[in-house]
């Protein structure tokens, strides 16, 4: 049980390992409109005309992220509490 | 025969005008977007708003355009409805206050020559204005693409402001940690004669 409690606990490091290092772009709020290129052709001044439009996404951020490696910690830290205790009262 | 060279002087008037494309001041009503880049170590934050402007060219002479732009505070979008509300919120620019951000075109200087391609003019120019942000004004300088064609009209510029100029503070610690002390702003405006 202590195992597992400790196992949760390197998920919840890993989540928010992933968060810092690995999601691109990294976002501390939820993404949940992104603005995105739109070119269409040229314009009265023959410039390349590049609109840019908000669509929708959902890019986790910290808030979800810190939420999930929270959840999984606190778990961890339950199952960590009753197998320490489960053993000393073996013991 | 004071009428006849009254006439051939005004006939002349018209050809220079016609040929060089209308010297005269070109009045135009413009809209469009300006963007907003945030650039912290935690993270990078992009943002727009619509805007809009009304701007007095001399075709001849950039140094005399004029004018202002302008966008409302409460339409700024940053893609998080919740980072939104922060932004118009009282920690940040309190848009309940000051709900118009504003710039207003003190002086120009030609930076170059004008350079005509086909039917569209343009060149650059360095803007001197008053910027208010957040109840506070501060003269700046902003270099500018302008072009026109006919009574068509296009201003394009990027500036970096520093948030600490206008007192925006933002919650505590949260700048230049999550949000850039300096906001890059691009602005993209079109328009026609007014």
């Amino acid at each position: 049980m202590k195992r597992l409690g400790l196992i949760f606990f390197g998920l919840a490091a890993a989540t928010m390992a992933y968060w810092y290092f690995l999601s691109e772009p990294r976002h501390l709020a939820t993404l949940t409109e992104k603005l995105v290129k739109v070119e269409s052709g040229v314009d009265d001044f023959g410039d390349p005309v590049s609109e840019e439009k908000w669509v929708k996404v959902f890019e986790p951020g910290l808030d979800l992220y810190g939420g999930a490696a929270g959840g999984i910690a606190f778990v961890g830290g339950i199952l960590f509490v009753v197998g320490y205790r489960r053993e000393r009262a073996e013991a | 025969m004071k009428s006849i060279k009254l006439t051939a002087a005004a006939c002349l008037f018209l050809a220079i005008n016609m040929t060089t494309g209308f010297a005269a001041p070109l009045a135009v009503k413009a809209k469009g977007t300006i963007k907003f880049l945030s650039d912290a170590p935690l993270e990078k934050i992009v943002g727009n708003a619509p805007s809009t402007g009304t701007f007095t060219i001399d075709t001849s002479d950039l140094s005399a355009m004029r004018g202002e732009a302008s966008l409302q505070v409460a339409s700024m979008k940053t893609g998080n409805d919740i980072r939104d509300e922060h932004l118009r919120g009282d920690d940040w620019l309190e848009a309940s206050k000051y709900p118009t951000i504003k710039f207003v075109i003190k002086s120009a200087a030609a930076d170059g020559d004008l350079v005509t391609k086909g039917e569209v003019t343009g060149g650059n120019v360095v803007l001197t204005g008053d910027l208010s942000i957040h109840g506070v004004t501060k003269e700046i300088q902003a270099k500018a693409n302008v072009k026109w064609k006919g009574d068509k009209f296009k201003i394009t510029s990027s500036f970096s402001i520093s948030l600490a100029d206008y007192k925006v503070q933002g919650a505590s610690g949260v700048v230049g940690k999550k949000v850039g002390k300096t906001i890059q702003l691009n602005v993209a405006l079109k328009g026609k004669g007014a």
